[in-house]
């Protein structure tokens, strides 16, 4: 340990996601608010998120210390592929620097923040860790940093443990191994960072001690507003351009077409039976589904009673029939046949749905369900023109790269304006001169309009929203 | 296990409370999960999707929705299931997956795409019948894996499982455990003070004047925010508390999605104590031995000793001097790892205040010279096997007046 002429001196070590301070302070050196005396291991300790300014602080007072707690060390090479960058990439990572590297870099889908990762990687040259939603977008992470930097790329997730100084690995992997990971990387990218502010995930940014942060977003808002708190965990916005503002240099030209279709006759029949018993147990009720609490409301009452059960089954069933009506399915024929020579993504709500298109149309699919392999291989075969059509439900929505995708078919979705926009984005990725359009397919007279009008609320359909 | 959602808990003055069984209740409650275990045991061989269709038919009041729910899940979660090794369903699908695609970019103008066709074309060319091609399309997926062995327990096997799951569910929703403890045995401390470490948890101990001790757990981080991080860790270590003879827990909870803040307390104490495991036999050994001691008596001892931050030791014997009066206690260590030696060098170090000695095997490569001096602690490093004279004199050095000792204490 190093010890000042006093015999005052003190360790700092990384200890399960934290920092504890063990040794003898100079007299009148407080590290409150810094650290908090914990008597349970008789020391101070502190968040790893703590470390930056624990560190300045210490330096600043002149306190002897020894760091046994960073455990990051300096990347050997940098970039060995050159790429120019995009002038508003070159302005995002200057921006990010200007903020002692830490901020958040808000780029519509397609516009390539992932390049922007990359040359904050070269730039800082520290151990990296890349924390994505999904597997999918590992194993594209794992791929752009490999070819990026030419050297050996780790990979933590989904059956994988492999901890090299640049890993890529996934939000639940990072809340798992944070603990003992945390201490390994001086700077963290959080790709598709509105996801980190949730309670669990938030740990994650919370149990690391990286000096150096990068958060990438197309949508840092969430409706829950805590959104807020990536400021703390990451850093502030530090760059941002829109859809709008990128569209023809960068982006795609796109259109948006919606399609409403009627039910079957049948299906017009259950549709109105159920919704009826749906309907008239919410307001016997008195449950106002339009209020915040409405839904909880419904699921609260519903799980007490035969006839609450039964309008809850009534519910799904009426959801069911709007969202995958027949004529959708005929109307996703006709698209795939116009499109036949085009590269398709056909979205869904659920997986049973997914399913049901892989198996009627026999177009591949990809959920939670299939393993990277096929993944992959599907992704490959996509990517060379041997698929022409993909069928997903939600693992398709974020980052996942499909370059020559022009086409985006969405069956069925939530009132999310977050994932609609992803979609969009999906198929926005500029190629020569591609146009692209996402068709929404929606059955007239149902809930699912409602639902529609809801996630369209962004300046990208020209709605209000940003 | 069980999600909090499956929890039959009902919430009064910011406390959680498990709902509490009726008798006819806890009949009903064994009625479901037999049919629960019957309908898995006649559903042997079938697909998963056919298994959750069949428990989905379970008749019950909506009352007993929750109960249902998990037990279900959890006779599942014991059953085991396999996929369908015959046919490589992913090679499938890119066989018919990449036809389609020829098919359908050949279609003529007005042609419509005939999947029917494709399924038999790649049928034929795989040598098997259009239906095994359709059934083995996606053979590989969960819906698709097939049962083949119920759980081995009857119905109050369930119950007892269920109960367990309820708690630990809660559990999950923890910030911070406290637990009064009380166990018969320096093995059972030893067990729980373990799980604690291998879970990686914290705690602050103090001994209750009724004997046993109040152990508050959490996580490093949670000094700084209240957390349900460590929640799992706490759930894991449900088993090792219920192996205790009695436990009282109670638990700070983040309850629900608007993680509203309450208490939660349970009582885990055995109504039917098992019969004390019985000491380890070197441990056994040593008592047998001194109960003819003219010196020292022996008897199992009841403390664990700890210096927070630095560790902790559980005593197997408290050695008492016949005539004195004075206590002695000791570890029989064995042919437990160096490393156990080193850590209970450094407690003594760094202060462990009670006089202990520590009884090591010469196979573990320690020498007695490591603790020569220490005024409270001393090594008995024996070759074969415990030599009581031997640990007898070590007892006497300590208690004997402090200038017969030396007085440096050396690692």
């Amino acid at each position: 340990m190093n010890v000042a002429r006093d015999g005052t001196g003190i360790e700092v070590l990384f200890a399960a996601g934290t920092l504890e301070l063990r040794g003898v302070l100079p007299p009148g050196i407080k590290l409150t608010p810094h650290a908090a005396w914990d008597a349970r291991s008789r020391c101070f300790r502190a968040p790893a998120l703590a470390y930056a300014d624990l560190v300045r602080f210490l330096h600043r007072e002149g306190v002897a210390f020894e760091d046994r707690a960073r455990a990051y060390v300096e990347l050997e090479r940098g970039l060995s592929v050159s790429r120019e960058p995009r002038p508003f990439q070159s302005e995002a990572l200057r921006a990010w620097r200007e903020a002692k590297g830490r901020g958040v870099v808000v780029l519509p889908t397609g516009a390539g923040k992932s390049h922007v990762a990359v040359l904050a990687i070269d730039d800082k040259r520290r151990s990296t860790l890349v924390v994505a939603p999904t597997l999918d977008l590992v194993r594209q992470w794992y791929d752009l940093l490999r070819t990026s930097f030419a050297c050996d790329v780790g990979v933590v997730g989904g059956g994988t443990y492999d901890v090299q100084p640049l890993t890529v690995t996934t939000y639940d992997s990072a809340c798992l191994h944070m603990d003992h990971l945390g201490a390994r990387f001086g700077l963290v990218v959080f790709d598709e960072c509105h996801h980190l502010p949730g309670p669990s995930y938030a740990l994650s940014a919370e149990l690391c001690l990286a000096p150096f942060r990068l958060g990438l977003s197309a949508t840092p808002e969430r409706s829950d507003g805590q959104d807020a708190k990536l400021v703390r965990l990451v850093g502030p916005t530090v760059y941002r351009k829109d859809i709008v503002e990128l569209s023809g240099p960068y982006l795609a030209e796109y259109e948006t077409v919606r399609v409403e279709v009627d039910l079957s006759a049948e299906e017009r029949a259950e549709y109105e039976l159920e919704r009826a018993i749906y309907l008239d147990f919410v307001r016997s009720q008195g449950i106002r589904m339009g209020s915040a609490r409405g839904w909880n409301d419904f699921i609260m009452r519903a799980a007490r009673s035969g006839p609450g059960q039964r309008a809850m089954r009534a519910y799904r069933r009426q959801r069911e029939l709007s969202l995958g009506a027949q004529a959708k399915l005929e109307h996703l024929e006709r698209l795939l046949e116009a499109h036949r020579t085009e590269k398709v993504l056909i979205f869904t709500q659920d997986n049973a749905t997914a399913y049901s298109i892989s198996r009627r149309f026999l177009v591949p699919i990809i959920t939670h369900q299939t393993k990277i392999k096929e993944r992959s291989e599907i992704l490959e075969r996509f990517a060379d023109g041997r698929y022409r059509a993909i069928a997903t439900s939600k693992v398709l929505n974020e980052g996942v790269d499909v370059p020559d995708a022009s086409v985006a078919i969405v069956i069925s979705g939530s009132g999310s304006v977050r994932e609609h926009v992803q979609r969009l984005g999906r198929i926005l990725r500029r190629k020569g001169d591609k146009f692209a359009t996402l068709y929404e397919l929606v059955s007239r007279k149902t809930g699912e309009v409602f639902t529609s009008e809801r996630r369209r609320e962004h300046a990208a359909y020209g709605g209000g929203g940003a | 296990m069980i999600g909090p959602d499956l929890v039959r808990a009902r919430k009064r003055n910011g406390v959680l409370a498990l709902a509490k069984e009726s008798v006819e209740a806890r009949a009903r409650a064994r009625t479901l999960a037999e049919e629960v275990l019957l309908i898995i045991a006649t559903h042997v061989d079938q697909t998963r999707v056919v298994l959750e269709g069949a428990l989905s038919e379970l008749a019950m009041a909506p009352q007993e929705r929750k109960l249902a729910m998990a037990l279900k899940k959890l006779a599942l979660d014991d059953s085991a299931f396999d996929g369908n090794p015959t046919l490589d369903a992913p090679a499938l699908r890119r066989e018919v997956f990449s036809r389609a695609v020829v098919a359908r970019e050949a279609l003529a103008l007005g042609a419509r795409f005939e999947r029917a066709t494709v399924i038999a074309e790649v049928a034929a060319r795989l040598g098997v019948t259009p239906d095994a091609l359709e059934s083995g399309l996606y053979s590989d997926l969960r819906s698709a894996q097939r049962l083949r062995g119920a759980p081995i327990y009857d119905a109050d096997g369930l119950l007892a499982r269920h109960a367990r799951a309820e708690v630990q569910a809660v559990l999950l929703c923890s910030v911070r455990v406290v637990v009064e403890v009380r166990c018969a045995t320096a093995d059972q401390y030893r067990a729980l003070f373990h799980k604690l470490k291998f879970r990686q948890l914290l705690f602050e101990m103090s001994s209750l004047e009724s004997g046993g001790y109040r152990i508050e757990i959490d996580g490093p981080y949670s000094l700084f925010e209240s957390v349900t991080k460590y929640g799992l860790e706490l759930a894991l270590l449900l088993p090792a508390l219920e192996a205790c003879d009695s436990v009282k827990l109670s638990a700070d909870l983040r309850w629900g999605k608007k993680r509203e803040q309450l208490r939660f307390a349970v009582d885990l104490t055995r109504a039917e104590l098992s019969e004390p495991a019985p000491a380890r036999d070197d441990v056994q050994g040593l008592l047998d031995g001194f109960r003819q001691g003219a010196h020292w008596r022996a008897e199992p001892a009841r403390e664990v000793l700890d210096l927070p931050g630095i560790g902790l030791c559980v005593p197997d014997l408290c050695f008492t001097h016949q005539v004195t009066g004075e206590q002695v206690l000791c570890e029989v260590l064995g042919f437990w790892n160096r490393a156990a030696v080193w850590r209970r060098i450094e407690l003594v170090e760094k202060g462990l205040a009670h006089k202990i000695v520590f009884v090591v095997s010469a196979r573990l490569r320690v020498s007695e010279e490591m603790l020569d001096g220490a005024e409270s602690a001393a090594l008995y490093v024996y070759k074969g096997s415990i030599n009581q004279k031997a640990l007898e004199r070590k007892l006497e050095e300590l208690v004997a007046p402090a200038p017969a000792r030396r007085s440096k204490c050396t690692k």
